[in-house]
Order: structure tokens, then sequence, then C-alpha cells
């Protein structure tokens, strides 16, 4: 059976772990459908106890 | 001279020897969408002024002398499953009818790197979930052949754009045959590379252990090409191939003459007789070519529709998980608390088909089926892969039909799931091997109307530069028009 092989570098799944740019809080809020004081902002998730 | 009717690289030379500018193709290029697409509706988005902002950098360039990237001043459409910063990225689901993707995928800044012009965004199955782009939570693609029937699908858009000469080349995505199928039907070249080959990043996720992103085109050449410049390493995407990438253009003219071409008899049952009469003739001509043509066995191939739609499934119920109106896309303005809105959200937002999938993906998932159903489809999934790597032993490439039949009519199918995903009988298993495959035109039906019939060839991993040999040899040498 045809070996399924070809030459990779020895980790390719890995990076350096090195800072990048990524997504501004304004970017990361821009499509989000109810945005509020730079959150997504939901329904009460805890109760307040009585 | 219609500017439409060129492929890549008399268009080139068009722009290189300036006696057509970028502007001028892309402005003849929405012409043309403005007159045809009112019928075929290939298009869900159209990004004017992006385009016309990268043809006059192109013009600019070869004005100044400058060289230009192999793809300078094409027409470009891309499937609306693909980022494209700034543009509406809807999936065709309302349930992200006005997201708006905050970055390029890869796959499309190496295309305007490469000087390729982005036209617009292409319809196509909702979330890329079917096979005909009838499941669009917009509105049906119509296939330029004949306008009553289906494109294919999931890409259709990108399919029908080409075919009907609304784009020179496409991007579309390939699950288990979106692209190689909506080519078969649409009469063009679709090409889904080895999983690995592109990188998915900014590729919306169906299900990630099968998704690609490929090109279509109405040439090999043209397919080839585009290949060429989306594919290789890209570290966003961990699963994305550190395998070098061929010149693949520079691979077209050698000789097929001497390759082991093998037929697998699964594939010739249950074809409508007017396909397997063209495919016959197909294979016939790339004997003609002087390859040796050998009957050969893919003895898993019946369990393959079950496999890869429990896999599929599977992985989409997960990748969906995300739309719940929190961090983008539609949210129900009907709830009170939080249960309540996601139901809501993800009720209204999605369409039939995506419903189905989620659940049955979830069901499959669940405490007591996942041992039948998922674990035993990938222990399926591992024999199907195993039955192309024993078939590579003697042969290097398969061919096969793209689909059973040729395009089918709007509606025709869509109230039986099972008959819709049996469409895609002979593309899911080149996909859940992930192995790659291309679809060539091979003629048309004899009846009316005249249909377009596709062809199939799938190879070993990586091996993308042979396949494309052989389907720029089977172009030359007339394929494209074999008669049935």
């Amino acid at each position: 059976m045809a070996q399924v092989t070809y030459p990779a570098a020895a980790n390719p799944s890995l990076r350096a772990d090195q800072p990048h740019k990524t997504f501004t809080q304004e970017e990361a809020l821009a499509n989000a459908p109810d945005p509020s004081a730079g959150c997504f902002r939901v329904p009460r998730v805890i109760e307040k106890e009585e | 001279m219609n500017l439409t009717e060129l492929t890549i690289d008399p268009l080139r030379e068009l722009l290189v020897s300036r006696k057509a500018s970028a502007v001028e193709i892309a402005q003849a290029h929405f012409e043309e969408i403005e007159r045809r697409d009112k019928e075929v509706r290939a298009y869900l988005q159209l990004c004017p002024e992006r385009a016309l902002e990268q043809a006059s950098k192109i013009d600019r360039q070869l004005a100044a002398g400058e060289l230009v990237g192999p793809l300078a001043g094409i027409p470009v459409a891309v499937k609306d499953v693909i980022l494209a910063r700034g543009a509406r990225n809807t999936c065709a689901s309302k349930i992200l009818a006005n997201y708006v993707a905050p970055y390029d995928a890869p796959a499309v800044e190496r295309l305007e790197a490469a000087g390729a012009v982005i036209l617009g965004k292409t319809n196509c199955d909702e979330f890329a979930m079917g096979s005909s782009t009838e499941n669009s939570g917009f509105f049906p693609t119509h296939n330029p052949h004949d306008l009553t029937r289906v494109p294919g699908g999931s890409s259709g858009g990108s399919a029908a754009a080409v075919a009907a000469k609304m784009a020179v080349t496409s991007l579309g995505s390939d699950t288990g045959g979106s692209i190689r199928q909506p080519a078969a039907f649409c009469g063009i070249v679709g090409m889904m590379g080895t999983y690995g080959r592109v990188s998915r990043y900014g590729l919306v996720a169906f299900a990630s252990s099968l998704d690609h992103i490929g090109p279509f085109g109405r040439s090999v050449r043209d397919v080839a090409r585009m290949l060429q410049t989306i594919a290789g390493r890209e570290p966003h995407d961990s699963t994305s191939a550190d395998v070098p990438v061929e010149d693949y253009v520079a691979g077209l003219d050698q000789t097929v003459s001497g390759l082991r071409v093998g037929v697998p008899g699964e594939y010739l049952k249950g074809l409508s007789p007017e396909t397997g009469d063209n495919i016959q003739k197909g294979i016939d001509l790339l004997a003609k070519l002087g390859c040796v043509v050998a009957p050969i066995s893919l003895p898993h191939t019946d369990y393959a529709i079950a496999c890869y739609y429990i896999i599929c499934m599977a992985e989409a119920s997960s990748n969906l998980a995300r739309y719940d109106g929190v961090r983008y896309g539609y949210r129900s303005a009907e709830y009170t608390d939080l249960q309540e809105m996601y139901k809501q959200t993800r009720y209204g937002g999605f369409g039939a088909e995506v419903k189905r999938r989620i659940m049955l993906g979830t069901y499959v998932l669940s405490s007591g089926y996942y041992d039948a159903y998922y674990l035993k489809a990938q222990k399926v999934r591992t024999l199907i892969t195993r039955d192309f790597l024993e078939a590579f032993d003697d042969v290097d490439i398969i061919v096969t039909p793209t689909s059973p039949i040729p395009a089918f009519k709007l509606g025709e199918r869509m109230d039986d799931p099972l008959q819709m995903y049996l469409a895609d009988i002979y593309t899911v298993t080149a996909s859940l091997a992930g192995i790659p495959g291309i679809c060539v035109p091979c003629g048309k039906t004899k009846g009316e109307p005249h249909l377009p019939v596709g062809m199939q060839l799938v190879a070993r991993h990586f091996d993308e530069a042979r396949l494309l040999r052989v389907a720029d040899a089977f172009e030359k040498a007339g394929g494209f028009e074999v008669s049935s």
C-alpha cells in the first residue's frame, strides 16, 4: 500500500510563541448584535438571591 | 473583442501589451453581471469599489513599467463562506446576513497579492450544506446552461459565475463535492486539492476535517494558476501542510503516455445511461493519449455516503454552536432570558437543512449513540482511505463520473433529502480520504436539453501536478467536447 509520506518540518503545527496582531476591542465588537460598555451584552445569567 | 470570453493567459497578453486595461476588463465583467445575473443569480454581493481600486493599481503598475503578479487584472468571484475584509460574509444564511468580514482569508489575500481583482461574493447553499444552491437563505442560483435547472452545490454561485462568463475564475469550498459537482453541472473545471493544500483560515467552518478551498475555471490551465497561487503552508491553519508547492503550470505540457489509469467498477453502477456513455468516451480518449486503463475495485464505496454524512453532520453540529446571537450575527428580539435568546436566535436564524444537520450531528455524537454512529463512521473512513491507497499501488490516477446524473430541475429534489445527498455519491470518497480531485467537462448529454457531464480524476495525496497534467492533456485532446 502506498504510504502517505511527504517532507515536512519537524513539528509543523507549532509556531513560535510570539505576540502578533489581533483584533482591537472595537473590531471584536463590530459585529455584535448588542455591544455595551465594551462588552457583549446578554440577558442576566445569575439570579439575585432573595 | 469580448473581454469576458477569455481565459487568464490571453487576458494577460492583452494587459501586458496594453491593448486592454485592468479597469476595462473589470468593467466588462460588471457589465456582463448586470446583463446576465438577473436570471442566473450567482452573486450575493458585488464589490465594485474594491475591484476598481485593485484594477487601477494594476494599470498604474503597468504604466510605470513595473512587474505585475501572475493573476494581474484577472476578475475572480469568491464564495460567500470565504472572508473578504470589509465585505458582508453571509454564508447564504440569515443568521449572518449583516456580518462584515474583519479580515481576508489567506486564499483571498494571496489572490489579490498576485494581482487578481475580486468582483464579489457568490451564492451557495446555507453554510455550504447542500448540493443544488437551493438551500441558500436568500434565493436559488440558476444553471446558465438551462435556467430551469440547478447549478449544483454548494458552490453553485461560484460555478455559475464562471460558466456564465461573469468571472474568469472563482473560489469555492468543497467538503463532500461542493466544488466538483457544481463544476460538472455547469460544464467547467473545478478542483479540490489535498486536505491541507490550501489554508482553511477565513473559510467559515462547516466540517473541519473535510473542508477545502479550491478554484473554478474554464480551462485546466486557469485552475492550475489559481491553485498555484493559493496553495502552501499558512501558519493560521495548523492543518495546512508544509509541503512544497510544485510548479503546476510548468508541468502541464508533459506527456501522459504510460500513466496508469484505474476505473473503479463500483462507480459505474447506477449512472444515467447518457452520463455513462460520456464517461466511457472520456476513458477511451485517455487510452488514446497513451494512458494504460485498467479496472480497479474500491470495495467500501457503498458505505461512503452514510459515513460522510455522519461525520460532516457531527462536525457541523459542533462548529455551528458558535452562532448564539452574542458575538456576531442575528439575534432574535423574542426572548426573556439567555436560554430563550439562544433558542429563538437559532430557530429563526438557521434554515431547515442546517437545522436538520445540527440535530442529526448532535444525535450521532450523543452518549449511547456515539459508538454506533460516529466512531463506526470514523473506522469506515479509514477503510475508504485504505481502498484508495491500495489502488494507488497499481494506478496513478483514478477516473470516475463526478455525478450520477446531470443538472436536475430546480425544486425536483428539495422534498427528499436522501435523494439530494446521493448527488454526492462519487465525490464524498475523495473528501473522506483527503486526496485531491478535479472535475473536467466531458461532453454534453445527447437528448434535449444538452446538459454538461463532468468526469472526475483523483490522485494520491499531494499529487496535484499529475492530476492537472492529465486533465490538461484531456482538455487539449478535445475531451471537454466528447459526444455521447
